[in-house]
């Protein structure tokens, strides 16, 4: 992608998260027709004894790992878009995407026997669409990271 | 004076009626004029009807503003769920003339049209807003004097300025005039798991539900308060649920309507708060006395 800093990226706020987990309704619905938080491209977590939320979710990398690390070249970033996505004709289900990306966010498919993992729904994030509190936000890379850098900046002071 | 189109959804009509008896009382002792919104049908519901039919959901939901645009009033709802479908959709019919444009087209053949001239308000809005706090004050004839922890529902955050505690600050002054104890719990923006019921019931139950009813008794709350239908569904029927898990605790729900309704001194029997689900009978001996 020519500039990244204007890729479309997801953001997530954990101070406005209610943990509705109505961004994984929408997604595994949009995605499979189903409604099975098993089957979302995200997931939301949260911790009941420290009271924090936090959710796990595909952040379209500059340079994707599980692009890098696929033996067969399944997984591509756009050069339009800059979103990284699974062609399931071409994956092996190896899931080395699953074990080398940082957050784990492609998940193994057992019914098709392949990985999958977000497709930013071509433009519209659904998660993003039904969050109430726009916690889950599309934004560009610039904001995102400043957002991010100083989320984790505080949190670790 | 100050006047609405009321638009009161189908969970408040049909399941949980005392909020709509306690709402016409108090809307009628505040000088608020409320008009019903006749031949309304269901908003719809703001995320599944979304997710099936984009286009099925807009068109509903612009029939319904079509209602409120007629009579030449702003849509006021008492239902959080309600808020948010009216109030997405009648941002994305002013501000997407495609969208206007193919949901007329349908509209046309029920005799509708909508232009877009009106507004959407969340009853929280109305009262802190519209009528203001030192009206309400004055109205509050009997102090309550129970604890009471607070609920807003995932719904009430949606805000189009992006401050999310907008409305939950409005309801939590709201609820303070009362007279009631607030006390906080740590978990108040945590969903309820109605949402998640269509899922996973379990997890709705265990992880969502009982914490936040456990952190309210916890912090000696003898009530919640809410002001969204579903909420206060998943509360009442999901701790009769939970017994059946082998736990057990008896938080009365009661929305923010009913709560000033007692407050300006109407009776529970006149509200009908009998109808509730939940143990509302020990809320209201704390209230009344034996």
């Amino acid at each position: 992608m020519k500039n990244s800093k204007m890729q479309k990226v997801l953001v997530y706020d954990p101070e406005k998260c209610t943990g509705c987990r109505y961004c994984e309704i929408a997604c595994a619905y949009y995605h499979f027709g189903t409604l099975d938080f098993e089957r979302a491209y995200l997931h939301v977590l949260f911790d009941e004894e420290k009271c924090v939320f936090e959710a796990i979710y595909c952040h379209h990398c500059d340079e994707p790992l599980c692009a890098a690390a696929c033996p067969s070249d399944a997984i591509s970033k756009d050069k339009e878009t800059g979103w990284v996505k699974i062609n399931p004709s071409i994956c092996i289900g190896c899931k080395t995407c699953t074990i080398v990306c940082p957050l784990s966010v492609p998940w193994f498919n057992e019914t098709f026997h392949v990985s999958m993992k977000c497709d930013f729904c071509d433009g519209e994030p659904q998660c993003a669409r039904f969050c109430s509190p726009q916690a889950i936000r599309v934004t560009t890379r610039e904001e995102a990271l400043k957002f991010s850098e100083k989320r984790y900046l505080e949190a670790s002071i | 004076m100050v006047k609405y189109a009321l638009f009161l959804g189908c969970q408040i009509p049909m399941r949980i009626p005392s909020v709509e008896i306690a709402s016409r009382r108090v809307f009628e002792r505040i000088g608020l004029e409320t008009v019903d919104l006749k031949g309304y049908s269901c908003c719809p519901e703001p995320v599944i009807s979304r997710l099936l039919d984009k286009t099925g959901q807009l068109t509903v939901s612009a029939r319904n503003l079509a209602l409120a645009e007629k009579l030449g009033l702003d849509i006021m709802t008492l239902c959080n769920g309600c808020y948010e479908t009216l109030l997405e959709a009648n941002e994305t019919l002013k501000h997407e003339s495609e969208e206007m444009l193919q949901t007329n087209k349908i509209l046309e053949n029920y005799g509708r049209k909508y232009r877009g001239l009106i507004e959407v308000k969340h009853v929280v809005e109305v009262l802190y807003e519209d009528i203001g706090v030192d009206k309400i004050r004055e109205c509050v004839i009997k102090p309550l004097k129970i604890r009471v922890a607070m609920h807003y529902g995932c719904h009430l955050y949606r805000d189009l300025s992006g401050n999310i505690m907008r409305k939950p600050e409005m309801m939590k002054k709201l609820t303070s005039l009362t007279g009631v104890e607030i006390v906080d719990y740590g978990l108040e923006r945590l969903c309820c798991g109605y949402p998640s019921m269509q899922v996973d019931e379990e997890f709705a139950l265990t992880h969502r539900l009982l914490p936040k009813i456990k952190k309210m008794i916890e912090a000696g709350a003898e009530a919640v308060v809410l002001t969204c239908p579903a909420c206060t569904i998943q509360f009442e029927t999901g701790q009769i649920l939970l017994r059946e898990r082998g736990v057990r605790y008896d938080l009365p729900c009661i929305n923010i309507m009913e709560l000033l309704a007692l407050s300006f001194g109407f009776s529970s029997r006149d509200l009908h708060l009998e109808l509730h689900r939940g143990p509302i009978s020990r809320l209201i001996k704390k209230v009344e006395g034996d």
